[in-house]
């Protein structure tokens, strides 16, 4: 079964759309709450995949508690990690980011001030940033890990990223915040009309600034940080931590992909957004890589009954269509792994829409590893 | 009197969207070869860090200038840092200045942090592209749905920078773009599989709440082969059912009827597309070939359809 380290506290899961990705996260959030350990999946994707995955109804910015498939109900054991066989305490909860109510909810919080929380909230740069733009979902987000990594209920998060542009938003989030909440850089946004002499070269990039995005515009920024000020150091912490906290030995990344030549095209340049940002890379998973155990046929030839004559060349070159698909497949793994350096799991295309605890684990359950790792 | 609206294939600017990993880049790179066969001059947009491009050309990599991927057919991918200094130049008029603008640290800070910029220097981009008369049609791949709703929603979201000033003039380009029906259309790629099929149809609510967007066709790629008739599946079912039980050929007849059932799926699913989707629908066949051999049966397909 896959499984993550034991010590493995956050695990982000990348890949560009249409991968299977959300069905992954929940699949591998189940499987470590079936090891007993307490998980949060939070997607960060709008659609309504999570919450179809795990067959509820919906998911909002508060966690819901799943119940785990009831053939592994109460006294169950673990079935793996430092608790195998043990009673399992397991729990698995799933969240759906929400860009707007997440914002809000986190400058209530660092305000401490209800006023002064109000005052930013209605800032018309504050609504424009906290709707549906990238990088303020990529924000929320980060915020969202932060506040789940110190919640004691929880041992492990798993984050399910968007498609593959927009993850790279995610992975990218608390650097740039960190390097834009520098206090010297926010200064030189605040004083560019101070005349002193370290500031005068602000003054003239600000002139600038006012030429490429527009007079109003930059005033209203301006406004907007002066009203955020007091919230600088907090931000600016907690990106730092994020951002340390992505590099740390208890975070992965799990790469979900397909197995297809274009697939493969697609993961290795995810596999080197990942890379190039110094975050440890540390499975591969091939979804829709093989027909499920149940409908394989087996690899020897087969003598069909004279009943069957009619539909057996049918069947022969619906087989060899098949193998030779999956073979190309696996190759194409095989390849991947070498050049990579790295150990991948396969998974098998889900006979019907995965739409259940059960249905969930009994998929995840079918994962076969693909090179041992090294 | 109107002039009669132009077919939507043979429009200037065209957006594909849809659920990630339907094929939009297989069906635009077949739309762009059936062009250039037909002697236009098809550019294709592909947005973001990953190019598909290239890899189902079997072409060179893919960059920011406009290169072409096979004889006739040209790719464009529209990167930030170049798409930042393109928007700076259109407003400082000179390059040299607007590389020192994008390269001073403390706006460069800004640029990359602040939520918005992104969209709007590719929206500016897509624009220049779209104005410019080398190309025509312009293809945009728009990744995924938060792609689409980027274009689509910006001006609202970004209402409040917009009263005045340089980023009206970069909204309002786009706006009237997308309002002009000779010129813009927008094109829906699915496959028939259930959950896509439930994204589409969602996707396809929202943009008909827009009466200023104008969409195109309904795409339907990869609709999986009818391995058996009725008469066969009958067969497969009752044998699994009895004699075949067990038998060693018995997976072989399982997977028949997977595929024969993955076959019933899909054509439900078109079924409920075309019952909730009012557009004019093109289908194309799943292909046992890769790359450049699907791009060639596709765009054969499309020229068949006699859209010129």
């Amino acid at each position: 079964m896959i499984e993550l380290s034991n010590d493995c506290r956050l695990a982000f899961c990348v890949g560009v759309g249409g991968v299977g990705k959300t069905t992954f996260a929940a699949a591998l959030g189940l499987a470590e709450a079936l090891r007993g350990r307490s998980v949060l999946v939070l997607t960060a994707d709008p659609a309504r995949r999570l919450a179809d995955a795990l067959g509820i109804r919906g998911l909002s910015d508060q966690a819901s508690n799943i119940a785990l498939p009831p053939n592994f109900g109460a006294g169950r054991r673990c079935t793996g990690g430092a608790l195998a066989g043990e009673r399992c305490k397991g729990e698995l909860h799933a969240a759906m980011l929400e860009t707007k109510a997440s914002a809000d909810e986190i400058i209530r919080r660092a305000a401490h001030d209800e006023a002064r929380a109000q005052r930013v909230l209605d800032n018309r740069i504050y609504q424009a940033f906290s709707n549906t733009l990238a990088r303020s979902h990529a924000y929320a987000a980060m915020e969202r890990v932060h506040e789940a990594v110190h919640d004691l209920r929880y041992d492990l998060i798993v984050v399910d990223t968007p498609p593959a542009q927009s993850s790279v938003e995610i992975l990218d989030a608390p650097d740039r915040l960190v390097s834009f909440l520098d206090q010297r850089v926010v200064r030189w946004f605040l004083q560019a009309s101070d005349e002193s002499p370290q500031l005068r070269g602000g003054a003239i990039a600000q002139g600038l600034l006012r030429i490429v995005a527009g007079e109003s515009l930059v005033s209203a920024l301006t406004e907007f940080l002066t009203e955020m000020a007091f919230l600088r150091e907090g931000f600016s912490e907690r990106a730092r931590e994020v951002r340390a906290l992505m590099r740390s030995p208890s975070t992965s990344f799990v790469l979900v992909s397909s197995a297809d030549a274009m697939g493969i095209e697609a993961a290795k340049s995810v596999a080197a957004e990942v890379r190039s940002r110094d975050f440890e890379l540390a499975q591969v998973v091939f979804n829709r890589a093989f027909i499920s155990e149940a409908a394989r046929p087996s690899a020897d030839p087969v003598s069909y009954p004279e009943r069957l004559a009619a539909l057996a060349p049918k069947l022969l070159r619906i087989r060899a269509l098949l193998s030779e698909e999956e073979e190309q497949k696996r190759s194409n793994i095989v390849a991947f792994c070498h050049e990579h350096g790295i150990g991948a799991w396969s998974l098998p295309e889900a006979r019907r829409p995965l739409g259940d605890p059960s249905a969930l684990a009994a998929w995840i359950e079918q994962a076969r590893p693909v090179l041992p790792r090294t | 009197m109107h002039a009669p609206i132009a077919e939507p294939l043979t429009r200037q600017v065209q957006f594909f969207t849809g659920k990630g990993g339907v094929g939009k880049s297989t069906v635009l790179a077949a739309l762009a070869t059936a062009a250039a066969r037909a002697g236009k001059r098809p550019l294709i947009v592909e947005l973001g860090t990953h190019t598909s491009s290239s890899h189902l050309f079997h072409g060179p990599d893919v960059g920011y200038q406009p290169s072409e991927v096979v004889p006739g057919v040209h790719a464009t991918r529209v990167l930030f840092e170049p798409a930042l200094i393109d928007y700076i130049t259109s407003r400082l008029k000179l390059r040299p200045i607007a590389s020192l603008v994008a390269k001073n640290s403390s706006l460069r800070r800004l640029f990359l942090a602040a939520p918005g910029v992104d969209e709007i220097v590719t929206l500016h981009r897509v624009a220049q592209l779209a104005a410019d008369e080398r190309w025509g049609p312009v293809l945009v791949d728009l990744e995924s749905t938060g792609h689409a709703l980027m274009f689509f929603d910006l001006p609202s979201v970004l209402e409040v920078f917009l009263k005045d000033g340089p980023l009206r003039q970069v909204v309002d380009s786009a706006t009237k773009l997308l309002a002009d029906e000779q010129r813009c259309a927008i094109h829906i790629v699915t496959v028939p599989e259930p959950l896509a099929v439930n994204e589409t149809i969602q996707l396809h609510t929202q943009l008909r709440e827009r009466p200023d967007l104008h969409l195109g066709y309904l795409f339907i790629n990869r609709v999986p082969r009818a391995w058996l008739d009725d008469e066969e599946m009958r067969l497969v079912k009752s044998e699994l059912a009895g004699a075949s039980a067990g038998e060693p050929w018995a997976p072989d007849l399982a997977l028949a009827q997977y595929l024969g059932q993955r076959r019933l799926t899909a054509e439900r699913c078109m079924q409920g597309l075309h019952h909730d989707i009012d557009l004019p629908t093109m289908t194309f066949e799943a292909q046992d070939e890769r790359g450049a051999s699907i791009i060639a049966k596709l765009s054969g397909a499309i020229e068949r359809t006699g859209i010129r």
